[in-house]
């Protein structure tokens, strides 16, 4: 009995999401059943559908809306005089509070003009003693401020990021999160799944330049891709 | 060309990250940036997941509100778009799941006032697509489960990754091969019908 490939092979095949590997075994497999083709095609017709509906643009003068609204929930940060202000101020009906409120306005000013006076007093004493000799000032440095380490140098590439190492033989950008894995397959850039590769992110090419090597996931395998020979 | 020229070139810094720090120290512009970048492609989703006009311009008025709230928080786990994919899918579900299916459906909409973007990279072949096969698309992607249009509408309208996917819907990458394929069966079988 003819084993039939799944629906879930069938789409993830169409969108290049099977490893390499098994890509191959899809292709010998449409290759020789009929009735898998089909299917593939009928899949292909839906996907194109769907692909070719128009985008929607928002209505004229939605983004101004949108913006006004978001300039609303956008208030100032209350300060401790705005918020004492609009306690005493805006208390409604509470006339009792507001006037005592405003009866002890010149008490708290002459207790205001009193203490400034005494400040100016100190003031003036001090400015008329003798200066003390001069302190050479010494700034030190707490050693926990010093940076320990240099920051990693990371490059966004291809929707990931990517960071720097220095291996054993050259330079390696390994792709965030994959640190430490053993890579499953070795990818030459003049390989036909390099250069599949290099034609769908093309931006990888910056990384390899220099003869660095680049860890990635790719189509749910960690393949390690380079210049090769 | 060495490591750091490539650096450079390659962009170093992380734009998401920078705008979010911006937003947080108070720049306005940093929030305009954000809206300038998504916002059509939060109305689009809102869009093919309301199958309305006037719904999706209220869920993409909220969303943005959402985001705009929490922008502050973003931590960089994920991307600044998968993250707003994933405010705008739990807001559209969360409000499609209280609100009734529309009267006039997508597609009878009159072309009056309406807006579509022409997309340049889309070859003549494709443009010669019939109008009345696309309504019948969008017609059948209405009547999908939310579960499936969701990922049919992030991987073939939007073009999402499955990576991207599973980040934006909180599921493993198994789930999304899965839910895509039932959703693609799915809607072939409406259009067949």
């Amino acid at each position: 009995m003819v084993r039939h490939l799944s629906s879930e092979q069938l789409s993830t095949y169409l969108d290049g999401e099977v490893a390499f590997h098994e890509s191959r075994e899809i292709e010998g497999h449409l290759a020789a059943c009929a009735e898998c083709r089909d299917r593939f095609k009928a899949m292909q017709r839906t996907v194109s559908g769907v692909w070719h509906l128009d985008r929607v643009a928002p209505p004229p003068g939605f983004s101004t809306r949108v913006r006004a609204e978001v300039a609303a929930v956008r208030r100032p940060e209350p300060t401790l005089v705005r918020t004492v202000a609009a306690y005493v101020f805006g208390l409604p009906n509470q006339r009792a509070l507001r006037t005592a409120a405003v009866a002890a306005l010149p008490l708290v000013l002459s207790l205001f003009l009193f203490t400034n006076g005494m400040e100016q007093k100190a003031g003036l004493e001090q400015a008329l003693m003798p200066l003390p000799a001069p302190v050479e000032r010494v700034t030190v440095t707490p050693m926990a401020d010093l940076p320990l380490a240099f920051p990693d140098t990371i490059s966004k590439v291809a929707d990931r990021e990517f960071v720097w190492r220095e291996v054993v033989g050259g330079a390696v950008w390994v792709q965030k999160g994959l640190e430490g894995e053993v890579p499953e397959f070795r990818v030459s850039a003049q390989s036909p799944q390099g250069r599949e590769l290099l034609e769908r992110y093309s931006e990888l090419g910056f990384l390899i330049a220099e003869g660095s090597k680049v860890v990635l996931r790719y189509r749910l395998e960690t393949i390690e891709l380079s210049q090769g020979v | 060309m060495g490591v750091a020229t490539v650096s450079a070139v390659v962009r170093d810094l992380d734009v998401d990250l920078e705008l979010v720090e911006r937003h947080r120290y108070g720049d306005a512009r940093a929030f305009n940036e954000v809206y300038a970048r998504f916002e059509d492609m939060v109305y689009n989703l809102s869009y093919r997941l309301a199958g309305n006009r006037e719904e999706a311009a209220d869920l993409t008025q909220e969303i943005f509100l959402r985001v705009f709230r929490h922008l502050g928080s973003f931590g960089g786990r994920s991307t600044l778009k998968t993250w707003i994919f994933r405010i705008a899918v739990n807001h559209c579900r969360d409000r499609l799941s209280r609100w009734h299916p529309p009267t006039q459906p997508i597609g009878e909409e009159t072309g009056e006032g309406v807006a579509v973007y022409a997309d340049p990279s889309r070859g003549p072949e494709e443009l010669a697509v019939a109008a009345d096969d696309k309504r019948r698309v969008e017609q059948a992607l209405l009547r999908l489960p939310q579960v499936f249009r969701e990922v049919v509408v992030l991987r073939d309208i939007e073009g999402l990754s499955y990576e991207e996917i599973a980040d934006v819907l909180g599921v493993r990458i198994g789930t999304v091969r899965s839910r895509i394929a039932r959703g693609r069966d799915q809607l072939r079988t409406l259009l067949e019908n």
